[in-house]
Parts: structure tokens; C-alpha cells; sequence
């Protein structure tokens, strides 16, 4: 499709390929040391003996409570991405396959807002 | 992909005709992994949101039907599945980004940190579990 057409039928390169794949190594190499931090923080905090204090032990303090948000939102950002692709992929029917990519994008900014003033409450249940 | 022509058309590369080798294994299993985990991170996401909002519609319910869940035998496989696929796909990622700075393409070389992969994501999940996780009841 080389002509003006592709245009209006809205095919071809949408010229942001590079962007999404870009995108997809920074969160990758951002997601190395917490994904390291986080192994370390269930090593650590599963050792305890007591199970119930788990979760105060995992992000009861305010510097892990922001590294645990930020690896979160990394995450849902990175893994949103990957799934848009496996949809691209695999859902044939143009449709299904945009209605899911809206999902799922706005799905992501929903837990993303969502977690994000979750964690602002329990920052200020530990702070104050 | 809408006219007729185009819909009966094979497919390639032949899925079912190709001896599964580590590279493609490893390849479509570092899709799966991440798959998976994308529902494992939204569970784990939305638990931590709802345990700060039990007041939302369904908050409570949500946050002790996933803690139900991960008490059963079912539930604990699901998490120990769930620790593999984490680490797989640290691993293969890592693999991956080397690829990206044009390191380790030499057959031999695809294969050796293809193992060094799989060895990796075992040694984790079973370290992180039998060291963290095991005596874990919510």
C-alpha cells in the first residue's frame, strides 16, 4: 500500500514501531535490579517466623513501599506492552483485536492510578 | 487479512512438521512466560490495591477470595508456577538484551546460555521457594 490510500483505509506503518520496542528494553533493563530486589525482599522477608507480619516486613517502610510502586508500575507498563503485541499477533480479526489493545491499555492506567493512590495511603499509614 | 484468497493460505514456519528445538522452545516459552505473569501481576496488583481499599465495592471480598486461593494446594502450584515463569523470563530476558547489543548469536553460543537460562530459572524459583516461600500461609 504505497498510495494515499493506505492512508484512509489506515494500513500500513503507523511510524511509532521503533518507539514501542525502545520503550520495551528501557522498562526491561529498569526491571533488572528490582526484580533482583524483589527476589531478595520475598528471601528475606519470607524467612521471618511469623507469616502474618509479611506484609509489614515487605514494604513497611517508606523507601521499599516506592521501589515496590515504581517496579509495580514498571511492570504493568512493560507487560501491557508485550501482551499488545502477542494481541497483534495472534487476534486476526481487526475488530477483536483494537477493542482488546483499548482494553487492556486502558485497563493498565486504571490499576496503574489506582495503585498509585493505594500507595500514597499506606505511605501515609506508615509516615504519620 | 479479509479476502478469500489470503485466508486459506499455509502457514509458515510449519509448526507442526518442526522437531521442537531449545531455540524455539525457549523462544515461545519466554512469550508464554510473560503471558502468565501479566495475569500473576494484575492479581498482585489489584490485592495490594484492595487491601488499602476494602471499602470499594467488592474490596474485601476480592482480597479474601485471592488469599483463599493461594491457601489451597492448587493455589500455592499456581504460585510456584508463577515464581518459574518470573525467573524464566528474568533470565531469557537478560539473554534477550544481549541479543540486543548484537552478543551471543553463534549457534553454540544461543545454546549454551539457552541452558544457562533454564538452569537459572530452576535455581532461583527453587532457592527463592524452599528459602522464602514454603512456610508462607496468608
Amino acid at each position: 500500500m504505497k498510495t494515499p490510500l493506505k492512508i484512509a483505509k489506515g494500513l500500513g506503518s503507523a511510524r511509532n514501531g521503533v518507539d514501542h520496542w525502545w520503550w520495551q528494553r528501557i522498562t526491561a533493563i529498569a526491571l533488572i535490579p528490582l526484580a533482583i530486589w524483589f527476589a531478595m525482599k520475598l528471601v528475606c522477608v519470607g524467612c521471618v517466623s511469623n507469616p502474618s507480619t509479611f506484609a509489614s516486613k515487605f514494604y513497611g517502610y517508606p523507601v521499599s513501599l516506592i521501589i515496590f510502586t515504581a517496579m509495580l508500575l514498571i511492570m504493568i507498563f512493560h507487560s501491557t506492552m508485550g501482551v499488545k503485541v502477542i494481541i497483534e499477533d495472534y487476534v486476526s480479526c481487526n475488530c477483536a483485536k483494537i477493542t482488546l489493545i483499548i482494553f487492556i491499555k486502558l485497563f493498565a492506567w486504571l490499576t496503574g492510578i489506582f495503585l498509585f493512590f493505594a500507595a500514597i495511603n499506606k505511605y501515609v499509614q506508615i509516615v504519620v | 487479512m479479509t479476502d478469500k484468497l489470503s485466508q486459506n493460505r499455509p502457514l509458515s514456519p510449519h509448526l507442526t512438521i518442526y522437531k521442537p528445538q531449545i531455540t524455539s522452545v525457549l523462544s515461545i516459552s519466554h512469550r508464554a512466560s510473560g503471558f502468565f505473569l501479566y495475569f500473576g501481576l494484575l492479581v498482585f496488583a489489584w490485592h495490594f490495591i484492595f487491601t488499602e481499599f476494602q471499602a470499594i465495592a467488592f474490596g474485601k471480598t476480592f482480597v479474601l477470595l485471592v488469599e483463599g486461593f493461594f491457601a489451597t494446594i492448587i493455589g500455592k502450584v499456581a504460585l510456584l508456577f508463577w515464581l518459574l515463569a518470573f525467573f524464566y523470563h528474568f533470565s531469557n530476558g537478560i539473554r534477550h538484551l544481549f541479543w540486543d547489543i548484537g552478543k551471543g548469536y553463534s549457534i553454540k553460543q544461543v545454546k549454551l546460555s539457552g541452558l544457562a537460562v533454564i538452569a537459572s530459572a530452576f535455581a532461583l524459583t527453587a532457592y527463592v521457594w524452599f528459602y522464602a516461600l514454603k512456610n508462607m500461609v496468608y
